[in-house]
């Protein structure tokens, strides 16, 4: 008991420690460009959070989540441009919007054993791409919204400066990772875990391992939306090109980089991933000039594929094991030399 | 045109993509019965046939010659595929397995960008002349041809599995994985060969709709998540129903593309999916097997 | 009323009947133990019964309820559980977690409280930590409360999976051969456990192939063979049955 109070304290002051980090952080930063994919990073953190605890609890791939973040994006790009509804109720809105859409396509396939999910999500996806470029009176279709997306602000304080926003985008992240961690403690949580144990035994303890994972995945796309929010208010423009598979595929790589069952994985995952992009950017077309479109599914494709057959747990929880291992090693030969 | 006469011409070009889907559906079940993935790179095996063909008939290569050379190529770029990454991934979970299909269905679009670019290639039809006319309708005689290679390579399937040796030991293995191997039957070998055959199906696949649609590097997406919505309407285990909810697909596809919108094509096929796993979760044609405790 | 009555429930896989119109009735408080050789189909009764198969034809009455159709973890819901004969332990969890999980039909944190844990939630996570260290102690597994249960020996993953069962404070308890690779001393140790969960008003069932046991604990017995119901009665009755000695007791070697 006294260990698990102990472990407790640990994550807690880790969670304290890194919190201070990230609030210091902008001060020492004051390049522009390096802020704003600090911003970036923070709102991909919220999306892959939500990700995570669907693949690492609830067992599900969706390839769908740039989908969801687009609906985000749009409903608070649409109503507050358009319409001039308060850009923080079109958040809520656009939050109770996706959830809803998650949730009634989540019925049917939840009822279901297998991968489903990531096949409906992908679907999803596209068809939610379509209406983006399609529905050309309402979305502006393929080159976006025409009306400019107010920025948000806090009574008369306007949040348009890198800087402020950065707070604002960390807020919300660090608020996703720490009940997306109460969930994962909760009696949800544990259900959860133990449909990976044994879906039959949890079934047979009365757990309703399809509820469970629809309410989950439920709440991941609400995840999605409210970055998806976050980031129409940041850019304040939008256009269907950021919320194509691509960008589901991008929020996949960085989940399953990060692991899955860490809440320091998504963060870990987006930042690698996100540097790595930027990286890219800067370097193929100084190498391959010719090299248009998006290249970069080609090093998403290789990494899916090589951690997962390396490091399926990610490269975080890997290293965890890996440590783990020399410790426990460590330990072993203490005991044994100490025999001697 | 008659309304008659109009819908004659959805039915017919509704068979053609259905023709494709089909194929592709199949591929699905294989791969699904034998290994129990479900393979996300499904679609990209049509893209690669495709670009291999156009790549192919570019260099001057006689049609024939070109077919066959690029099933063969395909087939052997899958081999490798199951072999490298299927198989080092042996003991994973599905859920890691589904990933590892992912990313490779993602890095050979990618790979397919790089090599052949963005822009979309266009294929001369294996026979010239035509249209023909029925009953008011047109049909180019591609379509003649995809619907006869559908229907040719769905015989030769079926007949695979019902008198082959590797299609009885297929057979066993989507049985009982465990007999199989009491058999003297290779799970792994069966895995290899059932990438390898799917492959053969979808590069053909890609082959024929090739002078129909225009060939890129991402057609593979849309094509694999119609294949698979067709594989579910048909149940996900049975290789007629795959067939059927391929022809099935195309046909409500195109009435309601040609009834309704046409902008929303891509996403009646999505709706349908719902509407089957609302209504009839087992698929159309399915049954649904007990898992042993 | 008795507690469960079971009428001519039948499962087929294929065309083996693997349960063929088997019917009885278990009165509360009662230890009913269910023997048969190897494949009788003893284990697939159980799975109808908790939900995890659907049967070919028959019902079952529990409480005067009819339950086939429902899901397992509704069946749960209403006060059935039970442990497998091939473990299920949560191998990624400790073992009071295990417990933990047994506590879920019993306690009703749902996902917005599982968000945002205020005190009502906590309150509640305590009591299902305390109750379930309860049934640890009811084992003997408390001091391993904290150990991964995928660290434990065998024998003590099957008291693992009976607390987990019993955390659920059922009223009937369906055993699939808790004795099994069990030493004489482990057997001991799991009769009082039954004794205890029977004096509390639990209700038994057991599959067991252990001979001397089952005629020790079981109030009545009900024999299966290929799938059918051979006989039932008192350990003397079943004993001294003509049928149930030359299909099954007769044989020298009882092990299946
Ligand atoms: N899921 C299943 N699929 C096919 N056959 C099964 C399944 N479950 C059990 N059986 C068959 O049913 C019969 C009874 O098995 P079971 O109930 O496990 O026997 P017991 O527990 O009495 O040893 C056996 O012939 C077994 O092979
Ligand atoms: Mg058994």
């Amino acid at each position: 008991m006294e260990d698990l109070k102990r472990r407790k304290r640990l994550r807690h002051s880790l969670i304290a420690l890194f919190t201070v980090i990230i609030f210091i952080l902008p001060f020492i930063i004051t390049n522009n460009y390096y802020r704003s994919v600090l911003v970036i990073i923070g709102i991909y953190t919220t999306v892959v959070v939500g990700l995570c605890l669907l693949m690492g609890y609830a067992g599900q791939i969706s390839l769908g989540h740039a989908g969801f973040y687009g609906l985000g994006a749009y409903v608070s790009g649409v109503l507050t441009s358009t319409y001039d509804v308060s850009p923080w109720i079109a958040i809520l809105l656009g939050a109770v919007g996706t959830g809803l859409v998650a949730y009634i396509i989540g019925i049917p396939i939840f009822r279901l054993q297998g991968h489903y999910l990531a096949l409906a999500t992908l679907g999803l996806g596209l068809i939610i791409h379509v209406v983006m470029m399609e529905e050309v009176d309402i979305t502006g279709g393929p080159s976006g919204l025409t009306k400019s997306i107010p920025y948000l602000s806090i009574g008369r304080f306007e949040l348009n400066t890198d800087f402020k926003y950065y707070f604002l985008v960390w807020i919300v992240a660090l608020a996703a990772i720490i009940l997306a961690n109460n969930v994962v403690h909760s009696r949800i949580g544990r259900a959860l875990r133990s449909v990976h144990g044994s879906e039959f035994a949890a079934q047979s303890l009365g757990v309703d391992t399809g509820k469970y994972k629809l309410q989950v995945f439920t709440l991941s796309a609400i995840y999605a939306s409210v970055a998806g929010s976050l980031y129409a208010h940041y850019i304040t423009f939008i256009s269907p090109s950021p919320f194509g598979l691509m960008t589901s595929i991008q929020f996949l790589v960085m989940a399953v980089v990060g692991g899955l069952a860490s809440i320091w994985g998504p963060i870990f995952g987006v930042t690698a991933i996100t540097l790595l992009t930027e990286g890219l950017k800067y370097i193929v077309p100084k190498m391959i000039p010719q090299a248009g479109g998006e290249y970069e599914i080609v090093v998403y494709g290789v990494i899916l594929v090589i951690i997962m057959i390396f490091l399926p747990e990610g490269i975080t929880s890997g290293i965890v094991n890996i440590y783990e291992g020399w410790r426990h090693r460590k330990e072993l030969a203490d005991v044994t030399s100490g025999d001697k | 045109m008659s309304l008659a006469s109009e819908l004659l011409q959805y039915v017919l070009s509704g068979l053609t993509m259905g023709g494709i889907y089909a194929l592709v559906a199949l591929g699905f079940v294989i791969i699904h019965n034998v290994t129990g993935i479900i393979n996300f790179a499904q679609g990209e095996f049509v893209m690669l046939g495709a670009m291999f063909m156009v790549t192919l008939i570019g260099v001057g290569a006689p049609t024939p010659l070109a077919i066959i050379l690029s099933v063969i190529l395909v087939m052997i770029v899958v081999g490798i595929i199951e072999f490298g990454a299927i198989r080092s991934a042996k003991k994973a979970s599905p859920v890691t397995l589904v990933i590892i299909t992912i990313g490779l269905s993602t890095a050979i679009r990618g790979i397919a960008l790089l090599v052949w670019g963005t822009n979309p290639y266009k294929l001369a039809p294996f026979t010239k002349g035509g249209p023909y006319h029925i009953g008011g309708a047109t049909i180019v005689p591609q379509s003649l041809w995809v619907i006869g290679t559908t229907a040719v390579l769905l015989a030769l399937t079926l007949f695979m599995f019902e008198y082959t040796y590797w299609g009885k030991a297929l057979r066993a293995c989507m049985v009982n994985k465990f007999a199989a191997r009491l058999m003297g039957i290779s799970p792994s070998r069966m895995s290899l060969f059932a990438f390898v055959f799917s492959a053969a199906l979808g590069a053909l696949a890609g082959m024929v709709i090739a002078p129909i649609t225009y060939v890129t590097y991402d057609m593979g997406l849309m094509l694999g998540l119609k294949g698979f919505v067709a594989a579910v309407l048909g149940g996900l285990s049975s290789t007629p129903g795959a067939v059927i909810g391929g022809l099935a697909l195309g046909v409500i596809e195109s009435l309601g593309a040609g009834l309704l919108s046409s902008g929303y094509k891509d996403g009646i096929s999505f709706i349908i999916l719902l509407l089957v796993l609302f209504l009839k979760p087992g698929g159309i044609f399915g049954t649904s097997g007990t898992k042993r405790v | 009323m008795s507690l469960l009555e079971i009428s001519n429930l039948t499962k087929s896989f294929g065309g083996i009947l693997a349960v063929n119109e088997v019917s009885f009735s278990v009165n509360n408080g009662e230890i009913i133990a269910v023997i048969g050789p190897n494949g009788a189909g003893k284990t697939t009764l159980f799975n109808l019964m908790t939900g995890i198969y659907q049967p070919t034809g028959g019902q079952v009455l529990f409480n005067g309820n009819n339950i086939i159709g429902m899901s397992a973890h509704r069946i749960a819901g209403l006060g059935i559980a039970r442990t497998f004969q091939n473990l299920q332990i949560f191998n990624n969890m400790t073992v009071l977690e295990n417990v933990m999980v047994g506590r879920h039909t019993k306690s009703k944190t749902g996902l917005l409280g599982a968000i945002f844990p205020i005190s009502r939630v906590q309150r509640e996570e305590r009591e299902i930590v305390e109750k379930a260290m309860k049934k640890l102690t009811l084992v003997g597994l408390a001091n391993k409360a904290m150990v991964g249960a995928d660290n434990l020996p065998y024998g003590r993953q099957k008291m693992l999976e009976i607390s987990r069962a019993i955390a659920l404070e059922p009223e009937l308890l369906l055993l699939d051969e808790p004795a099994a690779g069990l030493n004489s001393t482990e057997t001991r140790k799991l009769v009082k456990i039954i004794y205890k969960l029977r004096d509390q008003g639990v209700t038994i069932i057991l599959v067991e192939h252990d001979m001397e046991t089952v005629m020790e604990i079981a109030d009545r017995l009900v024999v299966l063979n290929f799938g059918n119901k051979l006989a039932e009665g008192t350990p003397v009755e079943i004993q001294n049955n003509q049928e149930v000695i030359a299909a099954y007791l007769g044989e020298e070697d009882l092990v299946c």
